[in-house]
């Protein structure tokens, strides 16, 4: 049972030790700056295009404007999240200090999960720091509660799985430049992959609406899913600039695309919400083993309550399967 | 059994007919219920309701129908809604009445036929309950000539009927000289309306404006002749007498005959007609048969003849005379048929001109962005650097997230404070001088906002409302907006859908004093001249015609304007080059280059020029003059403070022509008038010309209205045509007005064709030109006049 020991020493040497240095400071003023410097670029070509479309409400321009923004920040929290965890496990064998760790009372666990907590953390700082540049939205206004709500819900899935993937890949790999390799061209893949094969499918199909499954996958999908609920019953393009062409592409499978905009769309964020919580389970479950220098896959106590963990998991999203399963545009028997 | 038989027969043979009588008498006497539109509904609640449409029922889809409403109230003291709809309408007309104990009133209520419906229903309504109603019939008469008859008399013409005309037949209704409507749109259902013997001393001023506002917005009023002339003239306003009366004479039927393409009834007792200076003369003149005067779009006939006259009743080619002098000056289409006038189409036009309607109160965005690029800097670096003096880093995970929730705080609380309301409303307002102190004013109020919201309007000036007939413009659609909608009240309510362009029209015919234009001649110079006593400043004035512009600048309160009209024409400037673009050529040629868009306010300007100015084919008012104003005269104040609010007036007057003496008008005053020929306009490197599609061509040349009565002393003709000029089997013939026969003239073209004796080419302002032969290869053809002359 000493696996399951409070873990606050190891946190507490992870937190001081992630805030040395210019690392943790350079990251918050580039995710700010950048958010910044979105907005600002969005808004000037918003409104420089005014005199080009239909008369906009300044709701609708406080929609673009969000739409951009959260789709900004979902790009960058999907390469920034691996990237905060990736050398997490790696750089501790790449300076041998794992083997040290070994005779230390600290277990495994502590510090996989200690690792992983702080740059979970550091994430939430960022989107903390980030939040009053959606001041900017609020100018405009068009924005609701809810659809703030589904946006930070996307942002903070992806987050968790973006750095359990970070972790799994430095455990997998115990090579900070493999580890780095493997996770962008798993992502690449993933997004791209999952998009063109989308297309594909819908260009084989009469260019039909590809399948929700074909992006359940991809992170800017949910995203453009989540955010294409944001829109008002009539959008109004602004011209050549067209945040909202965006949800176009990335959305493809899941919206339905009138002649003025997305007319209807299907919940997807709610069944890769699922996804990624199941996945973060099973390969925070897999990392815990691969950081083991050895006896790698002798089961523990941990397995069992992982074991657990993914069946209450498993238990919870059937009993709200009508909720998710809606993402997948699946009607379960009996709803 | 056979005696039995014989009285079955018997009473067979007296019964059945009465049986059948009885039961074809029962029939017409239900139905005579069902439609008689007099017979009061049945009393609710102690009130009495009859309406009555006017015009019998009739109406042009599209326009207004007057509906006469009498209430009687035998209840107890209240106010009432009297509201009238078609059945599934977005929105209603009422009005509101007070009704004491006892009491019993008369009001016109207007109807906006914007469907082509068969029924109305009226109805009185008080606290949301509904205390009578009555459904009344109505005939809808898309594409037809309408006529009115005022008359004391009987009066009775030899139209053609139906069957016997190809298009707009005539349907005549019989319309008291009281019921006139007090309201000009109230005649808008008209196409026509003759006065003849008609006590028009009787008129109220309302009435006599009502007139004056239809004739303008293209009426066509025919004023009886004979020995009722003066009866009937007695009470028009100035403008709508085409010329003055003099003593009994015989009418020679040249002018008759000449209309209708046949013999004619002979000559016809009449009076003397003397043409004001603005007016023409039929084709005989000595004297003349009838006197026309263009006013607006509209038009005034005034016959010397009575209309009535046994000789005319007689006369078999009638039909055809009348069938050729009463018509429409303008018709516009629309989605049912056809209206006298221009309305709808300047109604499209403006409505369009709501889609660029600008988007909202932008909200200072700087200060946010100056406050997020500050913490962008603190709250990495900025904190850092700061911690590390302390050697306390570990605290950056305290302080940033506190950092992140101050900032937070204060720019969105900043970011609430600066945010603009998010509705829009924007108004657009034509205002037309159409003389006697009088203009028609048209006001459009868009109307977007992101909820579903009733909004209240203020109406200082009354007026009646309509929506808007959905258009699309060149920024989206528009629709009209939904309600009911209360006519000639100080306030207005109506109902607005979310996310959707929609508009309300207000249109009335209201006093404006003093505000004049004219076009003066001195020393030979001719010169725009613009008074304005009233209490606006005139914004950006200018004076055109054709290719020429003035401009004047602004003209504050009080004072006077003069410009000398251009000698040339305006840069950039063709034939049929748009008026709307000659004055605002270089703002929208700035919107036209490479990566530029246009600005809404210009864009906006341009289609309230294009409305104020655009006739189509047919119809030439002369000079305009063009005044932006800072205030609507009809506004339409939407309830809905800190909305992004925007008002664009134009002021439009029509300058009369004053003076004397020698005067030189060069190319683009004498122009061609398509419509008199059914001729249509063509494209070509020199601007709109005529296309050419028949053999032989006939062109009337014209001068602006008011220039009637120049005196040619020399007259050039230029030719030329986009195709190539036929040089030989083309002849080119001059109609001599003194004469009344063709002359040939010696002409080979292109080029000038320099006139002999052009007095008797040229009779009140009009030049009549034909082409015999090859004319067709010429296919797109120009020509213009350069005049010299004396105004007497």
């Amino acid at each position: 049972m000493s696996g399951w020991r409070p873990t606050v020493p190891v946190l507490f040497k992870e937190f001081k030790v992630f805030m040395r240095g210019s690392r943790a400071a350079l990251m918050l003023a580039v995710y700010v700056g950048l958010a910044t410097i979105a907005a600002r670029l969005l808004t000037s070509a918003v409104l420089e295009q005014l005199d080009r479309g239909a008369p906009l409400l300044s709701a609708q321009i406080g929609q673009v404007l969000f739409i951009g923004i959260s789709l900004g920040l979902q790009a960058l929290t999907v390469f920034l999240s691996p990237a905060i965890t990736l050398n997490a496990i790696s750089h501790e064998y790449e300076r041998g200090a794992f083997e040290m760790l070994l005779v230390t009372p600290v277990p495994p666990l502590q510090f996989v999960i200690g690792k992983l907590a702080t740059g979970l953390v550091f994430l939430l700082l960022l989107q903390l720091a980030v939040v009053p540049v959606f001041a900017v939205v609020t100018l405009f206004g068009g924005v609701t509660v809810a659809d703030i709500a589904r946006v930070a819900g996307i942002l903070m899935i992806t987050m968790l799985a973006g750095s359990v993937f970070g972790l799994f890949c430095s455990a997998l790999t115990r090579q900070t430049y493999s580890a780095v390799l493997l996770c962008y061209a798993v992502l690449f893949t993933l997004i791209g992959g999952t998009l063109f094969a989308a297309s594909v499918w819908s260009l084989v199909n009469g260019m039909q609406l590809a399948p929700p499954v074909f992006v359940v996958a991809n992170p800017l999908s949910a995203m453009g899913a989540a955010l294409s609920e944001a829109q008002p019953p009539v959008v109004s393009f602004t011209g050549g600039l067209r945040p909202l062409a965006l949800l176009i592409p990335l959305t493809r499978g899941v919206a339905n695309l009138g002649g003025v905009g997305i007319t209807d769309s299907v919940p997807l964020y709610r069944a890769t919400a699922v996804l990624y919580a199941g996945m973060s389970l099973l390969l925070l479950w897999a990392t815990i083993h691969l950081a083991l220098p050895r006896r790698r896959w002798r089961l523990t106590t941990v397995d069992a309550a992982m074991a657990l963990l993914l069946l209450g998991g498993v238990v919870l999203a059937y009993g709200f399967r009508h909720w998710w399963l809606a993402g997948l545009g699946v009607v379960p028997a009996g709803a | 059994m056979r005696l039995c038989s014989r009285r079955a027969r018997l009473i067979r043979f007296f019964w059945r007919p009465l049986f059948t009588g009885w039961r074809v008498l029962a029939t017409l006497a239900f139905i005579t219920l069902l439609l008689a539109p007099r017979a009061p509904a049945r009393a609710q609640a102690g009130l009495e309701l009859t309406a009555v449409p006017a015009f019998e029922g009739n109406y042009l889809p599209g326009a207004w129908l007057p509906i006469q409403v009498r209430l009687k109230n035998t209840g107890a003291a209240r106010v009432v809604d009297v509201a009238v709809a078609i059945a599934n309408a977005s929105f209603r007309n009422t009005a509101p009445v007070d009704l004491p104990a006892g009491a019993e009133k008369q009001i016109v209520l207007y109807a906006a036929m914007e469907q082509e419906a068969r029924s109305l229903r009226v109805t009185v309504e008080a606290d949301s309950a509904v205390l009578a109603e009555r459904d009344l019939a109505v005939r809808p008469r898309a594409s037809e000539r309408l006529l009115a008859l005022v008359s004391s008399g009987d009066l009775r013409l030899s139209l053609p009927r139906r069957q016997e005309l190809s298009a707009l037949p005539f349907t005549v209704v019989r319309l008291p000289l009281a019921e006139i409507p007090e309201a000009a749109v109230g005649l808008s259902s008209l196409s026509l309306l003759i006065l003849a013997d008609a006590p028009t001393a009787e008129l109220s001023p309302a009435q006599r404006h009502a007139l004056l506002g239809w004739v303008s917005a293209g009426g066509h009023l025919v004023l009886g002749g004979g020995p009722t002339a003066a009866r009937t003239l007695a009470g028009l306003p100035p403008r709508l007498q085409p010329a003055t009366l003099g003593g009994s004479v015989q009418i020679p039927d040249a002018s008759l005959a000449a209309l209708a393409g046949a013999p004619g009834p002979g000559a016809l007792p009449g009076v003397l007609l003397t043409p004001a200076p603005d007016a023409r003369a039929a084709l005989e003149r000595d004297p003349p048969a009838w006197v026309q005067r263009s006013l607006g779009v509209g038009m005034v006939t005034q016959l010397a003849f009575d209309p009535g006259a046994p000789e005319l009743a007689n006369w078999e080619a009638a039909p055809r005379f009348w069938d050729q002098l009463l018509r429409s000056p303008i018709l516009a289409s629309f989605p049912f048929g056809s209206l006298p006038g221009i309305d709808p189409y300047q109604e499209g036009i403006l409505a369009g001109a709501l889609s660029a309607t600008p988007t909202v109160n932008l909200p200072p965005d700087g200060v946010i962005f100056g406050i997020l690029a500050i913490y962008a800097v603190l709250v990495g670096p900025g904190l850092a650097l700061l911690l590390r003096r302390f050697d306390g880093q570990a605290l950056m995970w305290l302080a940033a997230p506190a950092l992140a929730l101050v900032t937070g705080a204060a720019v969105f609380g900043l970011a609430f404070a600066l945010r603009a309301d998010q509705r829009v409303v924007h108004q657009l307002s034509l205002v037309e001088v159409i003389g006697d102190d009088q203009a028609r004013a048209r006001s459009i109020t868009g109307v977007l906002t992101p909820r579903q919201q009733a909004f209240e309007a203020v109406l200082e000036a009354g007026g009646l409302a309509r929506p808007v007939r959905s258009t699309t413009g060149q920024y989206g659609g528009v629709i009209g907006v939904g309600g009911d909608l209360a006519q000639e009240g100080e306030s207005l309510a109506f109902d607005v859908a979310p996310w959707q362009l929609q508009g309300l029209l207000v249109e009335r015919q209201l006093a404006l004093p003093g505000i004049t234009a004219r076009l003066t001649l001195q020393d030979g110079q001719l010169a725009v001249e613009v008074d304005n006593p009233g209490p606006w400043t005139l914004r950006d004035v200018v004076a055109a015609y054709g290719e020429y512009l003035a401009r004047l600048g602004d003209i504050a309160p009080g004072t006077r304007a003069t410009q000398v009209w251009p000698a040339t024409s305006a840069p950039g400037a063709r034939r049929g080059t748009p008026i709307s673009y000659l004055v605002l050529r270089d703002d929208l040629e700035a919107g036209r280059g490479p990566g530029q868009a246009p600005d809404r306010a210009v864009l906006v300007r341009e289609a309230l020029i294009n409305a104020a100015t655009t006739r189509g084919v047919g119809s030439d008012e002369g000079p305009v003059v063009l005044a932006w104003l800072e205030h609507s005269p009809l506004p339409v104040r939407v309830e809905a403070p800190g909305a992004a609010w925007r008002e664009t007036s134009l002021l439009v007057l029509r300058p009369l022509f004053e003076g004397s003496g020698p005067v030189t008008l060069p190319p683009g005053w004498m122009r061609p008038d398509l419509a008199a020929n059914g001729q249509i306009a063509c494209a070509g490197d020199q601007g709109a010309g005529i296309a050419v599609t028949a053999e032989p061509l006939t062109v009337l040349l014209r001068l602006p209205p008011g220039m009637g009565r120049l005196r040619a002393e020399e007259l050039t003709l230029t030719l030329d045509s986009t195709g190539r000029w036929p040089n030989a089997g083309l002849t080119t013939v001059l109609f001599d007005w003194t004469a009344r026969r063709w002359v040939e003239q010696d002409f080979d073209g292109p080029g000038d064709l320099r006139l002999a004796n052009p007095a008797a080419y040229l009779r009140d302002g009009q030049l009549l030109v034909r082409f015999y032969g090859r004319i067709t290869e010429a296919r797109c053809l120009y020509i213009d006049a350069n005049l010299q002359g004396v105004l007497p």
